[in-house]
């Protein structure tokens, strides 16, 4: 059988790689800058002493000439097969693993990055002398964006190095204004280690001459803070209110975390300005530290991950793992540190994130150990640490939903209990973790609907008296599946609790649900209650101590009495966040309009006393 | 009142969106409470359907069709809603609902049927295929043991168009897995569908480890036993996880047990029979009922008076101290549960069917199933 090869269609492909794959226009300074940057590698690898040198000239627009660049550097240059072979070669590159013995040299490794320049220009236009060979004449290339391209041989002397001249296609002219291109520079190259100056005319200016702060050398540590500190603020445009500088081997980072001074939330995801050998590739990066470091935003420089084509962001790969792990240990070693010297500090930023940190605390037993004293719970006796909790309480006791918490905060708070809400992310696993460092502590589990039963009991006297009020609220209250009980507790201004767990919760729901939907539905509902849902009642539990309640006891006419529960049941329900059914709501109105009427008719008849 | 308890509307939201747990239910049905107080429309939907799928996939399949029925009541009151609201997306979420009504033997399958009607009027209406409304007739059809309308069904699903609204891949692969399993009791063929499943190609949130848990069972019954070790130990991680994974658990023990590899199987039996206890999911907590009954009845074979487990404690069987549990009673229990539960299916359905399971259950425990080592 005939074999054939793939034909391609120049034209697209360039299309395709220069539009296509980057984020947009500006990358071609960044690929411009990191092919120099490679370059002048090359050459010191020939040359150790070599110093490298990049020079960016804007030629501004003159008549009809639109306006140009220049980028020049001083780095190893090629010759005209290496033009034709690198250059001229889409997908090829002299940093190949196999040509290159240590691809972790340089930068690129592609062979796609000049293209980008064809987003700005339509044509790329190229002098080069190679500094490998010195009696090799300087090449001129001229590439065009429809695939081809023109080498010739130059015969006057260049020195070695690269020029890259561009010219702005139409619409492009942006890209070539100064301020533009010097501030792209000052974004991609601000970290690479080799002078870049930008000129204009007669302007010059380096733009790249502050070094990072983990490069620095202190003479105290208050300088040392402040340098970094002031680095972040005007990196990021943000305060922070501390760092931890990073240095890793796996990978080869250096650089910086900055916890941030604005509370975080959980699943939020923090983003990274990362650097690969002193480039730019992105201020977005989201997976260089493990999930829950939520409360950091870091400056790094790395000189080991592989980036992802487009080079705005590293491959997914055990590297980068290893890399995640080592620095996720250096954040969790931070924070065990300031547990020792700063405990203060360290209060400070489990306020701010404190997800993060309950995150951390519940996953991983040291920490916990370390900081879950400073985890903040709330409790019926307000916001408190765990630390505190478990000061005042030889035993803990929590419950596990929000809502009963919300049925039992006030009173357990009259009684001075302290119970701990856990019914939000990570608190039952910490409470667990809890119980897994320190076997002895008790943690006990308490049901909302239970705690009644701990208040205290009517004397026989005083049971009989509120027989006719329990019996008459029992009946009253039976269709909408709530049960009575009367027993004393503080605070006396309370006149009822309301109490219902999970099953009575859904059994109300699944009635208020009920009243709204279609027949179809509504029988499958119907279904649902009679088999699952009818045996739950909640409950609601009048106070004797409080003194509606106890004039309630003597009341004898049960219209009245009934009224009277029917208002307290739904000013019960109102407290708890319950939503009311239509019936409900109907008792509301009736009851507001009984009292309206009530209270005018004792004015229009000063003796008719209720 | 005003914006403060969006602010903490959208805490708790936040704090568990996505989880699928009994905490993240419990948490998201607060917050359904709290929008509804507060006549807070938009978050009454939002919430919803937030808890319409954190409780699917932790197995309170009954709280989902509740919330579920509750936005198409809405809709439909208020049509001004559709377009706020992701039609297609809550269409989409129609099947599960749907799907886990036949799981309830207190839903009669007139009711069932007239969910499919409504199902499949507005599925018309929205301007989708029909091909997941087929789905469910398919499974209709099956749970009532109708052999012509199985047949009939699958072949016009097979003929229905995809268009988004359908199952994921995945899963439409594991349901013609089921179909040569099950119904055309074709173990090869099943075998072959399900390579892409298999090889990792197609993945979802249940499949393949809802796939390997019915194959190891059939492969074991053809005696290709390292083949079904294999099913097993690659899917023991997905059916000893969460709350809707019961039914999946229920196949391991009855697996483990027949496979005399109790140890393995009480295990898992500690880590997922709370989720049984307390699902309302019927004939999921059946399934794992089944499997636990021959665990304890293998277990007592073997002689055992006693088991030491380490459970909730609100366990229907008491334990002593040192939490041992008398094995009689426990095979009692869990007999009488699958029993019962199996009497209400075929009563329902009209069939013999959970029944017979059940015979069938003792007879495989007679056989023995020995892993080469
Ligand atoms: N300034 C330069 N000096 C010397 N050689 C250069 C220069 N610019 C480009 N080259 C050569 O051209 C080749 C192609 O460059 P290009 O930017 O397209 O790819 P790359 O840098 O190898 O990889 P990447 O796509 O990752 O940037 C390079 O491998 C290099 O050999
Ligand atoms: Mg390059």
């Amino acid at each position: 059988m005939q074999k054939y090869q793939f034909q391609i269609h120049l034209g697209g492909i360039i299309d395709l790689l220069s539009h296509h794959l980057y984020s947009g226009p500006q990358v071609f300074i960044r690929e411009l800058m990191q092919n120099g940057v490679d370059a002048i590698q090359g050459r010191k690898l020939i040359d150790e002493e070599h110093q490298g040198r990049l020079d960016i000239q804007v030629v501004k627009a003159t008549g009809n000439q639109q306006p140009s660049l220049v980028f020049e550097d001083n780095g190893i240059g090629l010759t005209e097969e290496e033009v034709h072979r690198f250059l001229a070669t889409i997908g090829e590159s002299s940093k190949r693993a196999d040509l290159a013995k240590q691809r972790n040299d340089f930068i690129g490794q592609f062979g796609i990055g000049l293209l980008s320049c064809f987003m700005i220009a339509d044509e790329i236009l190229m002098i080069t002398k190679s500094a490998r060979q010195g009696d090799h004449p300087a090449v001129e290339w001229r590439g065009k964006s429809d695939g081809t391209y023109e080498v010739r041989l130059l015969e006057t002397h260049v020195s070695p190095g690269t020029r890259v001249y561009l010219r702005a296609s139409q619409g492009m002219e942006n890209y070539f204004d100064i301020e533009q291109v010097g501030k792209l520079v000052h974004h991609f190259g601000n970290l690479l280690p080799i002078p870049i100056d930008l000129s204009e005319g007669d302007r010059r200016k380096q733009i790249n001459d502050r070094r990072p702060p983990w490069e620095g050398v202190y003479y105290s540590s208050d300088e040392e803070r402040r340098s970094y500190l002031e680095y972040g603020r005007e990196l990021f445009d943000q305060q922070f209110i501390d760092y931890i500088p990073l240095r890793t081997e796996t990978g080869g980072i250096t650089g910086v975390a900055y916890v941030l001074s604005q509370a975080t939330r959980p699943k939020m995801k923090s983003r990274h300005r990362v650097h690969l050998k002193g480039m730019l590739l992105s201020d977005q990066v989201e997976n260089l530290l493990p999930d829950w470091a939520v409360f950091v935003r870091c400056v790094v420089n790395a000189e080991q991950l592989r980036p992802v084509a487009s080079r705005e962001g590293f491959y997914e790969n055990e590297e980068l793992e290893a890399t995640r792990t080592v620095l996720g240990e250096t954040l969790r070693n931070y924070l065990k540190g300031l547990a020792d010297q700063a405990p203060q500090r360290l209060q400070e930023i489990i306020n701010l994130h404190h997800m993060a940190i309950c995150s951390l605390a519940s996953e991983d037993k040291e920490c916990f150990r370390v900081f879950g004293d400073f985890i903040y719970f709330e409790t019926t006796l307000g916001r408190l640490t765990l630390g505190e909790c478990r000061q005042r309480n030889g035993i803990l006791r929590y419950v596990s939903t929000v809502d009963e918490f919300r049925q039992i905060a006030q009173i357990a708070a009259s009684q001075g209990l302290c119970i701990l809400n856990a019914g939000y992310v990570y608190n039952q696993e910490l409470l667990s973790m809890l119980k897994q460092v320190d076997p002895d502590v008790q943690v006990d589990k308490l049901d909302a609907a239970s705690l009644t039963n701990h208040l205290e009991d009517l004397t026989l006297d005083e049971r009989e008296g509120a027989f006719l009020l329990l019996r008459t609220a029992d009946l009253t209250l039976h269709p909408y599946r709530v049960a009575s009980d009367i027993k004393k507790f503080e605070p006396a201004s309370l006149p009822t609790i309301y109490t219902s767990n999970e099953q009575a919760n859904f059994a109300r729901q699944t009635r208020l649900t009920k009243d709204i939907v279609d027949d179809t539905w509504g029988g499958i509902l119907n279904s649902f209650e009679n088999e699952f849902t009818n045996s739950q009642y909640a409950g609601l539990c009048f106070n004797l101590k409080n003194p509606l309640i106890k004039r309630l006891t003597k009341v004898e006419e049960t219209s009245v009495l009934k009224q009277a529960i029917e208002m307290l049941y739904v000013q019960a329900l109102l407290m708890g966040h319950h939503p009311l059914s239509d019936k409900e709501m109907a008792l509301l109105n009736q009851g507001l309009l009984g009292m309206i009427e009530s209270v005018v008719e004792k004015k229009e008849d000063p003796n008719n006393e209720v | 009142m005003s914006s403060d308890y969006r602010q903490q509307l959208e805490e708790m939201y936040d704090s568990v969106v996505g989880e699928y747990s009994d905490r993240a239910v419990a948490v998201l049905e607060e917050v359904v409470r709290m929008a509804d107080v507060h006549q807070d429309v938009e978050w009454s939907f939002y919430a919803r359907e937030a808890l319409v799928q954190s409780a699917t996939y932790s197995g309170h399949g009954d709280k989902a069709l509740v919330a579920f029925s509750w936005i198409l009541a809405q809709i439909d009151k208020n049509p001004e809603y559709e377009d706020e609201f992701e039609m297609d997306h809550l269409l989409w979420v129609y099947k599960w609902i749907a799907d886990s009504l036949l799981g309830f033997s207190h839903i009669s399958k007139a009711q069932i049927l007239a969910i499919v009607e409504d199902m499949d009027r507005r599925y018309r209406k929205q301007g989708l295929s029909l091909r997941a409304v087929e789905n469910i007739r398919y499974k209709v059809a099956c749970e009532f043991a109708e052999e012509e309308n199985v047949q009939k069904h699958f072949s016009r699903w097979e003929t229905l168009p995809k268009d988004g609204s359908q199952d994921c891949l995945a899963c439409e692969t594991n349901f013609v897995v089921n179909h040569y399993l099950f119904r055309e009791k074709n173990l090869e063929q099943a075998l072959l569908i399900a390579r892409p499943l298999l090889e990792g190609e197609q993945s979802c949130h249940s499949v393949p480890g809802r796939t390997q848990s019915n194959l190891m069972l059939a492969l074991l019954k053809a005696g290709r036993m390292d083949e079904a070790d294999q099913m097993q130990r690659k899917s023991e991680g997905y059916a000893s996880h969460n709350g809707d994974r019961i039914h999946s658990a229920g196949k391991h023990l009855q697996f483990l047990a027949l496979t005399d590899q109790l140890s393995r199987a009480l295990r898992i039996f500690e880590k997922m029979v709370a989720f049984a206890i307390t699902s309302r999911e019927e004939r999921n907590r059946h399934m794992f009922f089944r499997g636990a009954r021959l665990l304890f009845m293998k277990l007592m074979d073997q002689g055992h008076r006693t088991v030491k487990l380490r459970l909730a404690t609100d366990f229907p069987v008491a334990c002593d101290e040192q939490n041992q549990y008398p094995v009689p009673e426990l095979v009692d229990w869990f007999t009488h549960e699958a029993e019962r539960v199996a009497h209400l299916f075929d009563a329902r359905n009209e069939t013999v069917s959970y029944g017979e399971e059940l015979i069938e259950d003792l007879a495989l425990l007679k056989e023995s199933y020995p892993l080469s080592t």
